[in-house]
């Protein structure tokens, strides 16, 4: 009896010395940079934290109450909603256009498969500064060798500019990434439904309607949700394509809410936007993924 | 019908052939006037260069001190990457064995991190950098990136490590294998291709990252390629010529990267989706 007790429990031991090893470094490491800044974001957004002294006091909901008084923020948020559902809308159509061109078995399928997706792997600032160029070089001397007015028009100085620019910049890079992610749920497609259909004498259409689009709500329901976080949460390619210009009017929630905390060194006021930023953000997923999972039909 | 079918396929073959190159133009604009003195590039943008110069990419690449930029995040990308897929490894293998209260909670927990971005963390995050004295340190980037990118690594790492049938690992035990033993010489391997993937995906990320490396390295010597052209391009005094020969520099490592790692880049993107 003695005997069986001391080895469970050096067994227990052991499975103690195990998570230390397996579990102990990935805790801590999570807890210090993700849990601890998360609390500590909520926590600051009720105080008058300045983040340089280390004094501070709590003042309730009235960094929350500032928020709803300042416009700045309200607009930006507003710009990133708009920008946002544009990005969604023409990237989501363009990869699934693609990706139904692709879905058959075509020349030269995989190379033309990771051509489109090249964009995708330039990213941050430097996504932003390439454009740059394009913008202000490319597209104004396209502009006036065709007359048209749009491209060679100064870009980054008029609101709709800046607007259209990060658009086209964003749909550009997210358009092949989203095409990979629909490509795997044609494949997954059962190629029986759609010969029955042919034998039933369905047209295309019909079948991409009828068939194909119900089938992929799965992956549909997944690319708008990556289209929406990415779009909402972009930060480096709006510092460096637009940095806000003209008069900050091209400025996302997640560059307000920078330059709120680090430029005017309102950091508790930051931190009110930011969860005010995260209960939005949540708001708009769960609202998408509700809307668009209803239309999921089982296989 | 078969007559039918060849059209359909040299329409499909035509669309996206035009895709691929509105897709690619901004590109070969970028490349093609790299080469090209900034008087060519003013005068005609789509003109092969008269004479190939090298002299914007010299002017660039001392301007970027490339050598040490890239150097450094190469130095970055690669430790990260061997972290994360080690600590993602453990802890995923370590979640999809056990079945207690504590490994859910923790999961629980875990998998929260998947939901929040780092956005919403940051300001509270630069201070926590402060107090761990991170600032200005290679290391500080890395440990930074092995915690935010654990909960999406270690959920695909805890989902194909459930693919393992157990009866390996028994059979290991009972040979005298110790836990890491089983883990490392039995379950890794097995898992290998989700690993791979894994790395793929988050090399990438951390070679792109902007927002949080800028909280921590902020010394000229100890800049990344993103923030080093951030500062480039922040000089008052810039002409295009320099500044399009350093966005092909800065985009040339990742070319050479997706050329070979091609398969494993795309295979991420269908299994890192589901948090994106």
């Amino acid at each position: 009896m003695k005997h069986s007790l001391s080895r469970s429990g050096s067994k227990k031991l052991r499975k103690i010395a195990n998570f230390f090893v397996f579990m102990g470094p990935s805790v801590l490491m999570y807890t210090v940079l993700f849990l601890v800044p998360l609390c500590g974001e909520f926590f600051y957004s009720f105080t008058d934290w300045n983040g340089i002294n280390s004094s501070f006091s709590m003042v309730g909901f009235s960094n929350y109450i500032k928020v709803f008084h300042e416009s700045e923020y309200w607009t930006s948020l507003w710009f990133t909603i708009r920008f946002s559902f544009l990005v969604v809308i023409f990237s989501n159509f363009l990869a699934f256009a693609w990706a139904y061109i692709l879905s058959k078995d075509i020349p030269f399928r995989n190379l033309w498969r990771a051509l489109i997706y090249v964009p995708r792997i330039i990213g941050g600032v430097i996504l932003g500064f390439l454009w740059r160029f394009i913008f202000q070089n490319v597209f104004v001397q396209f502009g006036e060798w065709t007359g048209l007015s749009w491209f060679s028009q100064n870009w980054f100085t008029t609101q709709s500019s800046s607007f259209w620019a990060l658009v086209i910049v964003m749909t550009w890079t997210l358009s092949g990434y989203l095409m990979i992610i629909y490509g795997a749920g044609f494949s997954s497609i059962d190629a029986s439904y759609i010969e029955a259909a042919t034998i039933d004498g369905a047209s295309k259409f019909q079948i991409l309607r009828k068939i194909t689009i119900p089938m992929l709500m799965p992956s549909i329901t997944r690319c708008m949700f990556i289209a929406i976080n990415w779009a909402m949460l972009l930060y480096d390619t709006n510092i460096s394509l637009t940095n806000g210009n003209p008069f900050r009017s091209s400025e996302g929630v997640t560059m307000n809410i920078y330059n709120t905390a680090f430029r005017s060194n309102h950091m508790a006021f930051g931190a009110a936007k930011s969860v005010i930023f995260i209960i939005i953000l949540v708001i708009i997923s769960f609202a998408q993924v509700s809307l668009t999972s209803r239309k999921e039909v089982q296989q | 019908m078969k007559r039918r079918d060849k059209i359909d396929t040299l329409i499909r073959e035509f669309l996206i052939c035009i895709s691929a190159l509105i897709v690619l133009v901004p590109l070969y604009f970028t490349v093609l006037n790299s080469f090209k003195p900034y008087s060519e590039i003013a005068e005609n943008i789509a003109a092969w260069p008269k004479e190939f110069t090298l002299s914007n990419f010299i002017s660039a690449w001392n301007r970027l001190d490339f050598l040490t930029v890239l150097k450094n995040t190469v130095i970055i990308s690669v430790f990260s990457t061997i972290g994360c897929v080690v600590f993602s490894g453990m802890t995923g293998y370590w979640i999809a064995r056990h079945h207690d209260w504590f490994t859910k909670t923790l999961n629980i927990l875990f998998l929260c991190g998947m939901c929040v971005p780092f956005q919403c963390i940051m300001i509270v995050f630069a201070k926590v950098i402060g107090l761990l004295e991170f600032g200005n340190h290679l290391y500080g980037v890395i440990i930074s990136f092995w915690a935010i990118s654990l909960p999406m690594s270690m959920f695909l790492v805890s989902g194909a490590v459930k693919s393992v049938p157990l009866e390996i690992e028994e059979a290991a035990i009972i040979d005298g294998c110790g836990t890491l033993g089983v883990f490392w010489k039995i379950v890794f391997p097995l898992i290998r291709g989700t690993v791979f993937t894994i790395a793929s995906l988050q090399i990438l990320t951390y070679w792109n990252d902007y927002l949080m490396t800028q909280f921590i390295l902020v010394k000229k010597d100890m800049r990344t390629l993103q923030i080093a052209m951030q500062s480039l391009f922040n000089e008052a005094f810039f002409s295009w010529d320099t500044a399009v020969a350093a966005v092909t520099l800065s985009i040339l490592p990742l070319f050479i990267f997706f050329i070979i790692a091609q398969k494993q880049v795309l295979d991420g993107v269908t299994a890192g989706a589901v948090k994106g």
